[in-house]
């Protein structure tokens, strides 16, 4: 099994656990796993005319499974890593679909946000395919109703299933 | 040139220069995005958020409403500030429910997904449009007016004048340097707003004082039902006030853009509690000064001038001509804000979709800059021409949104056969008889608000239309009925639930019942091979 580009957990099983239960006193929750979920990242050098001339670099991720655009907002760091445990889920979207998808979303974001009065120069200066780790967790209430979440294992946010 | 206007320069020059450092200094770091914002930290995101929802109808209109009607507009406030509330609690729930299972994550994009069909997107932005040039407009006469005060200069001079200025500062500018510029400009007014709400309040004799003497002016100033009681026992009246904000918020086209922070961050969450805070002060102290208005400048010539005579009777004439320099310049940001966005939908979704299919980034940057330049020059030619009011405008916007999107959101979970048709003829049928009501002055001979006429036209639209046309698809079907379920977590839990993850979860739920766990590791040695 090949090492893959991942970011480390940074809220670990337990941290989770007591974060949840923080809101939850009555419901109990058990990891169960996590799933090293795929995004394609694109780091971009951005220049346009302005009155000012801008420049700057810009960065996104694209949803491997489900091809939406997320802003990034610092360097992230990707570590290699062979995954021993956890689920890894099949790509979805092909990379070539990533780039169309990629450059369009900095594009509308870049001339909505920066306020460019001409076409902004948009050039890759990076990629790559990175897993980031998701919690899956199951909970069972106090009557005994089950279900699942998962929790991002970057930010500690959370969403049911 | 009066001593304000060159305030008012040094002002705009000193912003600038603060703005451009600060960009200049963030930018020289490699660590950080330009456009992911996200690195700006609580205090300025929160406030870059405000200005930015600061309006010229804050400063001007609604102090001006509440001159004209007295405790009657307050009606409107309350609207405003539980229109949140409302959208959390009635039709919360149920909403979110369905649009976490549908992976939605703006409101448009909601509707689009539940009702099955790229038209409803389309139709809801073009409304979106109407709305937001009414939006604008009403900055840009809020703009003239303050301007015109500051330089001395007429009305129309004033508006051409405080245009110019204002887009070539903010395209200047650049995106972080109005994020800067636009947390001192917050930090102005917030100094600014409270400081005369606090030194006017007092002033009256607080909210008995106020009370007392409006009284003595005209009784009916204190009544619920309007000044002369102009509205008495018209309910109709009373509850189109209350809901055309809270409503109106649902319809607004926002332009959700994700961010993926890369880093475990709390600062997020510190953002949104400073704004919600700052939201619900700020909804009723304009109203306020609209009615201590009515007591110590009874007799302005223009109501909507109010919060600016207040800060000259108040303030030395320096401070009151920098707080009047902040307004004008967050009002300007607030505008071209909309300008921009108003630019995108209108290339992406009218001209992309049905003019031409693959045009490139080029054409469409060039078409939504054009749009822009066509919305801004007619925008001024209406505000110099037939400038309504402030008020009048913004509620008339508002409206149109709220009659639009009303219905459809409220069938999309209590109406399981509500389908495209059905939507599309609720949209259409209630934003229209909302312009027809309020361009013909209907409300007059009928005693029924306009917003109230296009909810009754866009119940009977969605009733009538959803009998036409393809059923919803069993996979709606199913999430109308899983919305249906209650929550089973705690407020608290259930409050902090992730949204954006949304379409992140609805994949793993997919992911999950096809039972294939490590087949991605060969997917990913695929790409590692294509890519060597």
């Amino acid at each position: 099994m090949s090492a893959m580009l991942v970011q480390e957990i940074e809220f670990t099983e337990e941290e989770v656990l007591h974060g949840l239960q923080q809101y939850e006193k009555q419901t109990h929750f058990h990891i169960q796993d996590v799933i090293y979920y795929p995004y394609y990242f694109f780091e971009y050098q951005v220049s346009a005319k302005s009155l000012l001339k801008f420049k700057g670099k810009a960065a996104c991720t694209v949803d491997a499974l489900g091809g939406r655009g997320a802003m990034v907002d610092v360097q992230p760091t990707f570590f290699e890593r062979t995954i021993e445990t956890g689920r890894v889920p099949q790509l979805v979207i092909a990379e070539e679909e990533a780039i169309g998808i990629a450059k369009r979303f900095i594009f509308d974001n870049a001339s909505s946000k920066a306020k460019f009065v001409t076409m902004p120069k948009i050039t890759e200066i990076q990629r790559n395919l990175f897993y980031r780790p998701f919690w899956l967790a199951d909970f069972t209430l106090e009557n005994n109703k089950q279900g699942q979440l998962i929790v991002d294992a970057i930010s500690g946010s959370y969403h049911p299933l | 040139m009066s001593i304000d206007g060159i305030i008012f320069i040094i002002y705009l020059s000193v912003l600038l220069s603060i703005g451009l450092w600060f960009s200049r200094k963030s930018s020289a770091s490699t660590e950080q995005y330009l456009l992911g914002g996200r690195s700006l930290g609580p205090a300025v995101t929160a406030m870059t958020m405000q200005t930015t929802a600061m309006s010229g109808f804050m400063f001007m209109g609604a102090p001006a409403m509440a001159f004209k009607y007295g405790w009657y507009a307050v009606w409107y406030a309350i609207g405003d500030a539980g229109g949140s509330i409302i959208n959390l609690s009635v039709l919360g729930k149920r909403m979110r429910r369905m649009s976490e299972i549908l992976g939605a994550l703006s409101p448009i994009e909601y509707l689009e997904k539940r009702f099955e069909s790229p038209s409803v997107r389309v139709v809801g932005s073009i409304i979106s449009i109407v709305f937001l040039f009414g939006y604008v407009c009403a900055q840009f006469i809020a703009a003239g007016k303050a301007m015109s005060t500051l330089t001395g200069f007429t009305y129309e001079l004033s508006l051409i004048i405080g245009i110019s200025v204002i887009i070539i500062y903010t395209v200047a500018g650049g995106y972080l340097a109005v994020a800067y510029t636009s947390f001192v400009q917050g930090l102005i007014m917030v100094v600014g707003v409270v400081g005369i709400g606090i030194l006017a309040y007092f002033h009256v004799g607080g909210l008995t004082g106020l009370n007392g003497a409006l009284k003595a002016i005209d009784p009916t100033y204190l009544s619920i039902w309007g000044k002369g009681l102009a509205y008495y026992g018209q309910w109709g009246m009373v509850l189109g006030a209350i809901l055309i904000y809270s409503i109106g918020y649902m319809g607004l086209p926002h332009v959700v853009v994700r961010h993926m922070s890369m880093k475990s961050t709390k600062t997020v969450k510190g953002a949104v509690m400073i704004s919600a805070l700052w939201n619900q002060f700020f909804i009723f102290v304009p109203y306020i000064l609209g009615l201590i208005g009515i007591i110590l400048l009874p007799t302005i010539a223009d109501p909507e001038m109010i919060i600016t005579e207040l800060a000259y009777t108040l303030f030395p004439g320096i401070f009151a001509a920098l707080l009047l320099s902040a307004i004008m310049s967050a009002v300007m940001s607030t505008a071209d804000s909309i300008l921009m966005q108003a630019g995108s939908i209108l290339s992406r979704d009218v001209y992309q979709r049905f003019i031409n299919k693959n045009a490139s980034q080029k054409t469409m940057i060039l078409v939504s800059r054009l749009c822009i330049l066509m919305g801004g020059i007619v925008g001024v030619v209406v505000a110099i021409y037939e400038p309504p009011s402030v008020f009048a405008l913004v509620v008339f916007a508002f409206g149109t949104l709220g009659n639009a999107f009303l219905v459809p959101y409220v069938s999309s979970v209590y109406y399981k056969n509500a389908n495209y048709i059905g939507c599309l003829c609720a949209m259409i049928g209630g934003a229209t008889t909302n312009i027809i009501w309020t361009s013909m002055a209907l409300e007059t001979s009928t005693g029924l608000h306009p917003f109230l006429a296009g909810l009754l036209v866009s119940i009977l639209g969605m009733i009538i239309g959803s009998r036409f046309g393809r059923k919803p698809s069993a996979e709606v079907q199913e999430a109308f009925e899983q919305s249906r379920q209650k929550r089973f977590f705690s407020k608290e839990f259930d409050r902090n639930i992730a949204r954006e993850l949304a379409p992140e979860a609805s994949n793993v739920s997919k992911f999950l019942t096809n039972d294939n766990y490590f087949t991605g590791v060969d997917t990913y040695e695929r790409y590692v091979s294509t890519r060597n």
